[in-house]
């Protein structure tokens, strides 16, 4: 039986690209300019028709081996039993080796600290029964809070299109695809 | 975070020439008698300034310096952790040898510290390729770190005697500098049919006027080597500046998997 | 310019973050526990509601907007930290959008104006700050020596948007320049009127289903909308009603956000949606499927519309003139009229065209004809106004001084009466032109809630007669485009520092706005500066202002309740908001009891009011007018901004960085141009340099750019659109009719 592994669930069909998640992000925790723990990427044509129309959004994906707690050379990772990977700032030296080596760009380097910040899920959030700020704004609920451990969906993707499979670190996230329209254009 | 690399750039450059200036000074004198006592001596007094010159520079990539220490705890998960344990170590056994060769080459010593050495360089290797850069996800940081280090360290011999009347320094200093230009155009070259991500990659090196300089810094001093076998100062300058521009390119031309979200890969 | 404006502004506060700002207000103490990223993932332990030690407070967001969330913002130790939505709001049901969210950073911004500023020259740059007493004695002095040579105060004219639609905003400003005198008045819509005298022709006024309704449709067209952007609470009720087997059919000339969330999208030409209307609604009739039971009992001239239809319109035309397939024109039609209840919700974009009035009664037909009004998951969905019948106190109980002349209304002024003055009032969408019409010339403007510099058309005509201006005061937050060109420039409160209350144009809920945080440097509501401006002028001429004096936000904002508002939504006073958002009691589906308020008491497909109005009586269809430059040009809004508020904040630049054209394939390879290319998109009326973007979300004979205010940046689309305007809106706004914005025409050109 797997353990405990809180993920985000992001369906791409009901997403609309609002960008309340990653602006509800910054609202709660005021990073730096230019530092964007959340991030809505818009996927390219090659995988979705129509330019900026369909969207991946990510943070940090929680993974089972993260890169992020194995190569920070002070330690300051830590992986909670429900599986949210922690970042604890005072112990940061802000060396940026996670900033380079996390393959989905989660850690970010704060200019103003000089050390290293990302995703937290919220922790203080889901420890005080409330929903990260990110699913809370999300005004379709495209973007949810799972445990993998009891999560039973067959048509969930784990590695879909445009997001970058590395198995050995397994990120914790699950993905809906999205449709898209009957287009009728014009004549002429 | 972009001046960190010049930091990763002059610190990795300058740890990694050391390593070369000691690896050849212990095998000229062992293996072909060469050098003695001072100019050893001097030999590795260099290696050791270069290398401090390279961990100050370290410093000015960590946004709290001062919590370097800390640093020294987490090898048994982090590779950087190790590259910073193998570096200090690397780096006191060199000073340590320094003030042994007093009286006499302490043999034992200096094959230790250039083996030391040796470990450094892969484990930093190790340490600069991780899983968000696919180009350089494998064996070929290591590679290149090699092959940096047995440049500066062959062509820095031009300072300190004996002189290479035979060329046996400046054979192996061709040598390597092919080897070394094969190396970075082959490198580049498979990445460019591989993924998206690598493609991008080969593509950036490739398009960089500073990556062609640093080509044609390695090649400048192979003909004059191949016409009159001897080493000039101007080679080590030459090499040095050619490492510090490729390494440049390592840092800031490589693409990372986090830029291409949202396309295919 | 910029450098001295900038320069005025941080050296009198460097740097303004917010633990400067809180330094300044509690004096040192308690900021020193804030550190750096005030609100770090360890700074906020704490119990569930109130998190972080922080206080809770209830407050409104005031833009215009159809989602108009209620909020909730937390503040601790004087300052804001975060914000959220209401969860007891259904419809914003906890979340905000992009805009709302940034709230924080748009409070504490380094940008805001914080103090009185005086330029020396306009537009030179040359900012000066001043005292409130010395901004307030300059414009008191200026509006008595223009009455004084003038003998009136038509010379002095209130722009006043809908940049706040905070209630109160909508009655003090108003309000002073009633105790004033007569004044000009830029008044009309820029947003609605020509789709709203539609529906008061049809219907006799404007109302929709609660928006939470679209969640029963069985058929929902959404038309000319794009609520995926300008909308995103409402998403959920269509996805709801998607999932109880409803289709979503969205109807647009830009393949939108929206359309990609549809189950299908047309794309017909701009400014045909009125003949893709009558096509359906013909082959309605020709299938027999019209609701001619409802038609018989609840409308009037359903056989004249018939007649019309049967001689003047076919599905073929239809095709021909909007381009989209007659079989589908066909399909789409029966689909419509079979599912039941069907829905269409028509947008503003669609109705802002020399014929959208026209299109709106077209779709309104459709709506009627096939028994959809008056049901729970039907009707046709514009907006409602019915939750804003608040006192708007002071200014609809004032009068000007005693002995005001203003404007004589040659229609209304009847020979041998006493002559009766009003205001003189000027349309809005053609502001440029009535300027330079006007006579008397208008000496002095105030501008508020408003920013016509990057918001109104003919930018370059505009400036123009800005710049002929004596004296222009605008109050905002900002130093926009508009305020660029200020002589006297006053720092105004957001919703956070003011007492305010809120309803929407399209839900019904009201939600009360508490004061949370104390206003920042000298930032003062418009309650404060309109009782400011009465004082002095009173002072220097005692009894040349009839406003209040002594007025404060919160009792303007409670003298605002009355007994429609209390009876309208269940509450006994203002008071019981504090407790949370509530809804508007009324049935959710409009037009329930069939009782229209046309004049003939029934829906009206043959309307006299608008042939008295100068249009057809029935809702027959006129082409746009024809282009006057090879493309179409649409400047609709982006999801990053609500006109040229949030684009500017620096937390908003790291998701939308620059603005775009965005250009078809086709059109771009025949102009040499690719992504990422600078053009200039030109015509005879000024041009605009952007960067491109090719896609095929935009037809081939289209251009479209997001209107938008980027700040330092000169980009503003106002420089290639004129003010050409729509078909109705003279009915409902005072004889002034809405905009044509989005029937627009220019060229592009690689730079």
């Amino acid at each position: 039986m797997m353990s405990k592994q809180l993920a985000f669930y992001v369906d791409s069909q009901k997403c609309i690209g609002c960008f309340s998640c990653a602006m509800a992000c910054k609202n709660m925790y005021h990073p730096e300019p230019g530092v964007k723990w959340r991030q809505v990427y818009p996927l390219s044509e090659d995988i979705y028709p129509h330019h900026e129309r369909a969207f991946y959004s990510l943070a940090c994906n929680h993974c089972e081996h993260p890169t992020c707690l194995e190569c920070c050379p002070v330690g300051a990772y830590t992986k909670r039993e429900d599986g949210i990977v922690v970042h604890d700032q005072d112990k940061c030296i802000g060396c940026g080796n996670c900033v380079r080596s996390c393959p989905y760009g989660a850690p970010q380097y704060n200019p103003k600290l000089k050390k290293a910040e990302k995703c937290s899920m919220c922790w203080e959030r889901i420890d005080a029964k409330l929903e990260p700020a990110c699913v809370q704004a999300c005004p379709v609920k495209a973007l949810r809070i799972i445990d993998l451990s009891e999560f039973d969906d067959a048509e969930a993707l784990h590695y879909p299109p445009g997001f970058p499979r590395f198995e050995s670190l397994n990120p914790s996230v699950r993905f809906k695809l999205p449709r898209h329209p009957h287009v009728v254009r014009r004549n002429g | 975070m972009n001046d960190a690399n010049y930091s990763l750039v002059l610190f990795t450059v300058l740890a990694q020439g050391s390593v070369g200036m000691i690896v050849t000074s212990y095998l000229c004198f062992r293996l072909a008698g060469r050098g003695e006592m001072p100019h050893v001596r001097r030999e590795w007094i260099m290696a050791g300034v270069l290398l401090l010159a390279g961990l100050t520079a370290s410093l000015f990539h960590i946004g709290h310096p001062f919590g370097a220490a800390a640093a020294l705890t987490h090898g048994a998960t982090s590779w950087l952790s190790r590259e910073v344990i193998a570096v200090c170590l690397f780096g006191a056994l060199t000073a340590y040898t320094i003030v042994a060769m007093r009286k006499s080459l302490p043999a034992s010593l200096m094959l230790g510290t250039a083996i030391l050495g040796v470990v450094s360089l892969v484990v930093s290797g190790a340490a600069y390729a991780p899983p968000s850069l696919p180009a350089l996800n494998n064996a070929s940081p290591i590679a290149l770190f090699l092959l940096t280090a047995a440049s500066i360290g062959l062509a820095s011999k031009s300072f300190f005697g004996p002189k290479d009347d035979d060329g046996f320094v400046a054979q192996w200093l061709i040598f390597v500098l092919i080897a070394s230009i094969a190396v970075r155009i082959i490198l580049p070259s498979v990445w460019s049919s591989g993924g998206a991500v690598m493609m991008k990659t080969g593509q950036a090196w490739f398009a960089s006027p500073v990556f062609w300089l640093h080509i044609v810094l390695l090649a400048a001093p192979i003909p004059f080597l191949l016409k009159s076998k001897a080493l000039k100062p101007w080679m080590f300058v030459a090499v040095l500046a050619a490492e510090l521009l490729g390494r440049l390119t390592f840092f800031v031309g490589t693409a990372a998997t986090y830029q291409n979200i949202g396309h295919l890969f | 310019m910029e450098k001295e404006r900038k320069l005025m502004n941080s050296s009198l506060l460097n740097e303004m973050s917010r633990r400067s700002f809180v330094k300044l207000l509690t004096a040192g103490g308690a900021a020193a526990m804030l550190h750096g990223g005030l609100l770090t993932p360890k700074a906020f332990a704490g119990p569930a509601k109130t998190a972080g030690g922080c206080k809770a407070f209830h407050s409104a967001c005031q833009r215009n907007c159809y989602d108009t969330c209620a909020m909730l913002s937390y503040v601790d130790d004087g300052v804001l930290k975060y914000v959220e939505g209401d969860k007891q709001s259904t419809f914003t049901n906890g979340g905000l959008c992009v805009k709302g969210y940034s709230y924080p950073r748009r409070v504490y911004s380094p940008d805001r104006i914080k103090y009185p500023m005086k330029q020396i020259g306009r537009g030179t740059g040359n900012w000066k700050r001043i005292s409130w007493e010395e901004a307030i004695d300059s414009i008191c002095d200026k509006i008595l020596s223009i009455k004084k040579e003038d003998g009136h105060l038509l010379g002095l004219a209130l722009d006043k948007n809908s940049g706040s639609e905070g209630i109160t905003n909508c009655a003090v400003i108003q309000g002073l320049f009633t105790g004033l005198g007569y004044t000009t008045r830029f008044e009309g819509s820029n947003c609605w009127p020509a789709g709203y005298d539609a529906q008061y022709f049809d219907f006799g006024d404007m109302v929709c289903n609660d928006p939470e309704d679209l969640a029963n449709a069985g058929y929902i067209i959404l038309w000319g909308v794009n609520p995926a952007w300008t909308s995103i609470h409402t998403m959920k009720f269509i996805y709801a009603a998607k999932e109880r087997g409803a289709k979503v059919v969205c109807i647009d000339p830009v393949l939108t956000q929206t359309a990609a969330k549809c189950d299908e999208y047309l794309a017909p030409k701009m400014g045909t949606d009125g003949a893709l209307a009558l096509g359906m609604a013909r082959h309605i009739l020709d299938l027999g499927l019209a609701d001619r039971g409802w038609v018989a009992d609840n409308a009037l001239g359903f056989p004249e519309f018939e007649q019309y239809l049967r001689e003047k319109v076919t599905v073929q035309w239809a095709a021909e003139e909007t381009g989209i397939p007659a079989e589908t024109i066909a399909r789409i039609a029966e689909e419509f009229a079979k599912a039941k209840p069907a829905t269409v919700w028509i947008g503003y974009g669609l109705q802002r065209h020399t014929n959208g009035g026209r299109a709106v009664r077209s779709i309104d037909a459709l709506v009627a004809m096939t028994g959809n009004v008056g049901k729970k998951g039907g009707g046709a969905r514009y907006g409602q106004e019915f939750t804003w019948d608040f006192e708007y106190w002071p200014k609809s109980k004032m009068s000007p001084p005693a002995g005001s002349i203003g404007f004589v209304n040659p229609a209304k002024q009847k020979p041998g009466e006493p002559t009766v003055y009003s205001n003189r009032s000027l349309n809005r969408n053609q502001a440029a032109r009535e300027m330079r019409k006007a006579d008397p010339k208008i000496r002095m403007l105030w501008v508020s809630c408003s920013n016509p510099m990057s918001q109104y058309p003919n930018r370059n005509e505009m400036e123009k007669m800005y710049r002929g201006l004596d004296m222009l005061v605008v109050v905002d937050q900002f130093f926009t485009q508009t305020a660029e060109l200020a002589d006297i420039v006053l720092p105004t409160t957001t919703q956070f520092e003011e007492w305010q209350v809120n309803v929407s144009y399209w839900h019904y809920w009201l939600a009360i706005n508490e004061q949370c945080i104390e206003p920042l440097f000298e930032a003062k509501p418009n309650t404060v500066i309109s009782a400011l401006v009465s004082k002095r002028m009173n002072e220097l001429s005692p009894g040349s202002c009839t406003y209040q004096q002594d007025l404060t936000p919160k009792e303007c904002m409670i003298r605002n309740f009355n007994d429609t508002i209390h009876k309208l939504n269940g509450i006994s006073s203002w008071e019981d908001l504090l407790k949370g958002p509530v809804k508007a009691k009324r049935n959710p589906v409009s037009w329930a009891e069939g009782k229209f308020k046309t004049p003939s008491g029934k829906y009206e497909f043959l309307s006299a009011k608008a042939a008295e109005y100068g249009h057809p009586a029935l809702p027959e269809y006129h082409s746009r007018r024809p282009n006057h430059d090879k493309f179409v040009v649409l400047t609709p809004h982006t999801k990053f901004g609500l006109h040229s508020q949030f684009i500017n904040l620096d937390w908003m630049r790291d998701f939308n960085p620059e603005p775009c054209v965005y250009i078809n394939p086709n059109s771009a390879r025949s102009k040499n141009i690719v992504s990422g290319d600078m053009v200039r998109v030109y015509n005879k009326f000024g041009e605009v340099a952007v960067k491109a973007q090719v896609t095929d979300n935009v037809p081939e004979d289209t251009l479209l750019m997001y209107e938008a205010w980027f700040k330092n940046e000169k980009f503003n689309v106002q420089n290639v659109l004129d003010d050409a305007v729509a078909d109705m809106g003279a009915y409902q706004f005072g004889g002034h009719r809405g905009p044509a914005i989005q029937e627009q025409f220019a060229n592009v050109e690689k730079m």
